[in-house]
């Protein structure tokens, strides 16, 4: 678990009305990366942090963040 | 740089789990064949059942090794034969238990080094032999590495 980093992926997949597995198939990562990052368990590298973030379309501070 | 997913992810993540699978089926055999050792009484229902659970556990293994031999054309053979991977989390997961695993089997040979031939060490283990502490060890090791996979890829409610 990463103490330092929050993140808003569930918030920006219900506001997009997409599950967990529909944006891990859109940037091409297992299920279980998305979750895991989701809620916290594993820390995604830059790539992925920033397919996430141009998936939604948002710079990627707004979908990461430090606490 | 553009990037592109040759393998999907569930196959790595499938692969990952059948190799936790065969290490906790390889924990078990060595870990029966440890215990074999400490039953002197071969004509015993104990002796029977150990030798039975052994047997099944090795058809297991065999099986699980059978089936993990179709994701050989699937996934690359870096991913096949050392157990890295593309997707993140499962190549996470993968160094995780392998790391947890080296540390058990450095510790644990590090101990029979300096120790496996001391006096007390041989009392201690007595009338078992170094081989059968050899047995544990591995044992142990590889029950950390399936239980440590198949924990971190256990599955999940999902979260919608």
């Amino acid at each position: 678990m990463n103490e330092d980093l929050d993140n808003h992926i569930h918030k920006l997949r219900l506001q997009h009305k997409i599950s967990q597995q529909e944006l891990a198939d859109a940037i091409g990562v297992s299920r279980k990366t998305i979750s895991t990052v989701e809620t916290g368990r594993f820390t995604p590298s830059v790539v992925i942090a920033l397919r996430i973030a141009a998936h939604f379309a948002i710079p990627v501070e707004q979908v990461f963040e430090l606490k | 740089m553009a990037t592109s997913i040759l393998v999907p992810p569930e196959t790595e993540q499938e692969y990952l789990t059948i190799t936790g699978k065969i290490s906790l089926a390889l924990a078990f055999f060595v870990l029966v064949k440890a215990a074999l050792a400490m039953v002197n009484d071969t004509d015993s229902p104990i002796y029977l059942s150990l030798g039975l659970a052994s047997l099944a556990s090795v058809i297991y293994c065999v099986v699980l090794g059978i089936k993990s031999m179709k994701f050989a054309k699937n996934i690359s053979h870096l991913g096949f034969w050392t157990l890295t991977f593309d997707d993140e989390y499962v190549d996470y997961v993968s160094s995780f238990s392998l790391r947890v695993t080296c540390h058990i089997l450095i510790f644990g040979t590090i101990m029979l080094a300096i120790w496996g031939d001391s006096r007390w060490f041989v009392e201690l283990i007595a009338p078992y032999q170094i081989t059968n502490a050899l047995q544990v060890l591995l044992g142990v090791a590889a029950a950390a590495h399936g239980t440590s996979i198949l924990w971190k890829l256990r599955e999940e409610d999902l979260d919608e």
